[in-house]
């Protein structure tokens, strides 16, 4: 035996491994999770001090659109607004580019 | 399955050393493990791409609140630990908002369980918050007392006290300690896990690996308990 104790022989460890091993056995691979509202959650969390420590991209320089825009307004149901707006913050991209990017991904 | 979110807004109050140990010692009994290092001194990850250990456990890093969901959405591992930093943080909020459990490391120290007390309230808002869409969405979790004294040594009347409150807050705990032990620096120093010390002069430790074993256990059965409650 070694000095610790660790030889393959020493029967406490090794029975207390083989039943913790069984036991680890039962929790099935990680898969993805229902999206989260990322606003409320932020907003939840800033009264207690939890604030982005992230430094931003600074302030970005004016775009000058390449072709007039016009408005555009929609309703939508809550749970489809924080999905969409989820994405959004998640892929940090702005709504425009957001709409662009699932336009162009779709079969006309 | 479970992510388990490692958090205490005070810096060194043992989350990274109670994170290495844990996600070791699960992948040495067989479990796949990913450690995602969000603490910007990114210590599991140098740990891990600096060091020879021949663990099976992943380590991904540069982990922002930007990238978090995504990130955990690709993986596939039983256990998934997220390492935060100690700051109080949207990184930090987002994760336990993502957490199936939380795990407050602190010491015996006032500044600890102040800011500990901190992350507790954070986790009962973000809970409050996904019952908003989820009724019966549960985030537990439960406080590690850290660098406590080894078992037969004085224990300090701060640590006592301590004690005393947690219990009548009701806050959860484990009752396995993790206590001060040179191994746990060593693993750090030498980036070796726990058993690939046994060749090196680091204090006691059959003690030490007997002490993460009974933490290990503890946390598998509070997991196994919240999974058959459906908390998640």
């Amino acid at each position: 035996m070694s000095k610790f104790g660790f030889d393959p022989e020493d029967g406490v460890v090794e029975v207390a491994k083989s039943d913790l091993a069984n036991r680890l056995a039962s929790f099935p691979p990680s898969s993805p999770k229902p999206a989260i509202d990322l606003v409320a959650v932020d907003a939840a969390a800033a009264p207690h001090g939890f604030i982005s420590r992230e430094a931003g991209s600074g302030r970005k320089r004016r775009v000058v659109p390449s072709e007039p825009k016009r408005q555009l307004s929609v309703m939508l149901p809550v749970s489809k607004y924080n999905r969409f707006v989820a994405y959004a913050d998640r892929h940090r991209l702005t709504y425009e580019e957001v709409i662009s990017r699932f336009l162009d991904g779709a079969i006309d | 399955m479970p992510i388990i979110a490692v958090s205490n807004p005070k810096g060194g109050a043992g989350k990274s050393t109670t994170t290495l140990l844990l996600a070791t010692y699960l992948a040495e009994q067989g479990a796949s493990v990913c450690v995602l290092d969000a603490d910007p001194n990114q210590p599991i990850l140098d740990w891990k791409t600096r060091g020879e250990s021949k663990t099976t456990l992943q380590v991904i890093g540069g982990v922002k609140e930007s990238t978090l969901i995504e990130t955990l959405d690709g993986l596939t591992h039983q256990f998934i630990f997220i390492d935060l930093e100690g700051t109080a943080s949207v990184l930090v909020s987002r994760s336990i908002a993502m957490a199936d459990f939380v795990i407050v490391p602190l010491q015996a120290s006032a500044v600890d369980v102040r800011q500990a007390a901190k992350a507790i309230r954070a986790v009962k808002d973000e809970e409050k918050v996904a019952q908003r869409s989820n009724p019966n969405r549960k985030i537990p979790y439960r406080v590690v007392m850290t660098r406590t004294p080894a078992p037969g040594a004085p224990v300090s009347s701060v640590q006592r006290q301590l004690e005393v409150e947690i219990k009548s807050a009701g806050i959860s705990r484990f009752k396995t300690s993790l206590a001060e032990r040179l191994a746990y620096k060593a693993i750090f120093v030498e980036r070796l896990s726990l058993p690939e010390l046994k060749d090196m002069k680091v204090g006691n430790l059959e003690a030490a690996y007997q002490n993460i074993h009974e933490l290990a256990e503890e946390l598998v059965e509070t997991l196994q308990a919240i999974g058959q409650r459906g908390d998640r």
